[in-house]
């Protein structure tokens, strides 16, 4: 338990690196991967989760109000479900980031729904603001990052368990072709987010854009 | 902002300015806090000072790298109209909105889709070479310090640059910023890094594909991927589409041989 509750303190500070503190990419798979790795002995296999992790979903950027797939929940779930089992098998860390992307996903669902709930707080600040009490901008601001922080706390506090657990007893059902198949996606998944690169820095440069034009217009 | 201590102050605030994040109006709330230094010193009578953040408490949206330009510019009209200079709330308020959505267009695309990407390639194969020449256990560690080395020594001086520059500039800096062809250096940022990366895939072809066939499948998944990509395929998608590929090869590879 207190495992389980360090792990989902730590990972909550680190999240909060990815909206509501500084932005100084922290939150990035690539470091925060690494991270859970050498905790968890094994730095090798979390640099590689979050090499994946971070060239896959690079091009997946917040503009604006756009919230995108949180992959800093992603690689920190699939580092921990896949080290706490079969440590140093590729096919239990392909099928921990297999069930931790829905994960990535619902953490962005919670995302949003604290930042519609952070609009109560911002009206509370301004009629704090409105009766004199400026004091209220810097609760605001606190209010806030707790927010951000239980937001996160609670997510890796309630999943770490239940996706380990899952990760336990669904990986030795998995038929061999399966396992080897995780195998070969292991190598394979760099090269995809590679590609992903490349049309992120040489965006409406391909031929191929077109087809992609057309499929927006329609 | 003469005063170091206010300019300080507003620097380190200006990293909390998405802390009340909310769908309404965005940063509003980080903006002012923000400033809440400067106000002080500014307006000492509480009154003043309670207009001025009501002022700017209205739909803010920004890059959060840039918001040192809109603090520099805010402050600089802002004790303007104190000192009884042709400057009046309703033009702060617009030059303030009119700035942000442009600086939130090149923050954009020059950190989040340019500068980051190119920093991951950077710190990878920085990481491959280091391979080479460093024991394993401590060439992990250099991909994640290079990577925040190479984003945070272009991303830390330059929020604070953009603070000095946009308090010293006021709406000149809007000028500089106009002129700097920010789509140039984000072409010759992006060059390097399809280069960079360009060396990375040949080599992890050839570290990791031993067979001649090996080293097509993967040249053939790195051209679908970028076929995909081109067609607005989500990467989740594609990432599901790539693990179910690798099982079904290898299922397929045992029914025929």
């Amino acid at each position: 338990m207190t495992e389980i509750l360090t792990i989902a303190l730590l990972a909550s500070i680190i999240c909060l690196d990815a909206t509501a503190v500084g932005q100084f990419m922290i939150s990035r798979p690539i470091v925060c991967a690494t991270i859970f790795g050498f905790l968890k002995g094994d730095p090798l296999t979390g640099l590689w989760v979050g090499v994946i992790a971070e060239l896959i979903w690079v091009s997946s950027l917040p503009m604006g109000a756009a919230v995108p797939i949180d992959t800093t929940a992603v690689s920190i779930l699939t580092v921990v479900w896949s080290l706490t089992t079969f440590p140093v098998q590729k096919g239990t860390i392909i099928l921990a980031l297999l069930i931790a992307v829905p994960c990535g996903l619902l953490f962005t669902k919670l995302d949003i729904w604290i930042r519609y709930l952070n609009v109560f707080i911002m009206r509370w600040v301004e009629k704090g603001i409105e009766s004199g009490k400026e004091i209220r901008i810097v609760q605001g601001v606190v209010i806030g990052l707790l927010m951000f922080f239980l937001k996160a706390f609670v997510f890796f506090a309630v999943l770490i368990v239940p996706g380990r657990n899952i990760v336990k007893h669904v990986f030795p059902l998995l038929p061999g072709y399966v396992v080897e198949g995780f195998g070969v996606a292991w190598y394979l998944l760099p090269i995809m987010g590679m590609g992903f690169i490349l049309v992120n820095f040489r965006d409406g440069k391909f031929p191929c854009r077109k087809v992609g034009e057309l499929k927006n217009e329609r | 902002m003469k005063d170091r201590m206010t300019f300080v102050a507003v620097f380190a605030h200006s990293f909390f300015l998405q802390a009340l994040w909310n769908f309404e109006r965005m940063q509003n709330v980080g903006f002012v806090f923000g400033l809440m230094s400067f106000f002080r010193h500014l307006y000492p009578d509480r009154k003043a000072r309670r207009e001025a953040f009501l002022r700017h408490f209205g739909y803010f949206n920004t890059h959060p790298y840039l918001i040192g330009i809109v603090y520099g510019i805010v402050a600089t009209l802002e004790k303007d109209m104190r000192d009884g200079k042709p400057v009046n709330a309703r033009q702060i308020e617009m030059i303030r909105n009119n700035v942000a959505g442009p600086l939130a267009a090149i923050g954009d695309t020059f950190f989040w889709a340019t500068w980051r990407p190119f920093s991951v390639l950077i710190s990878i194969g920085i990481t491959m070479l280091s391979y080479r020449y460093l024991p394993e256990y401590f060439a992990v560690f250099v991909c994640p310090v290079v990577f925040l080395f190479v984003y945070n020594v272009m991303h830390i001086p330059f929020r604070y640059w953009s603070l000095y520059v946009g308090y010293q500039l006021n709406v000149g800096i809007i000028e500089i910023l106009s002129k700097l062809e920010f789509h140039y250096v984000v072409n010759l940022v992006r060059g390097i890094g399809v280069l960079v990366l360009g060396l990375i895939f040949t080599a992890y072809v050839f570290i990791f594909a031993n067979t001649l066939t090996a080293k097509l499948v993967f040249i053939g998944v790195f051209l679908t991927t970028i076929f995909f990509g081109c067609c607005r395929l989500p990467p989740s998608i594609l990432f599901y589409l790539v693990v179910l590929a690798s099982v079904a090869a290898v299922f397929l590879k045992g029914y025929i041989i």
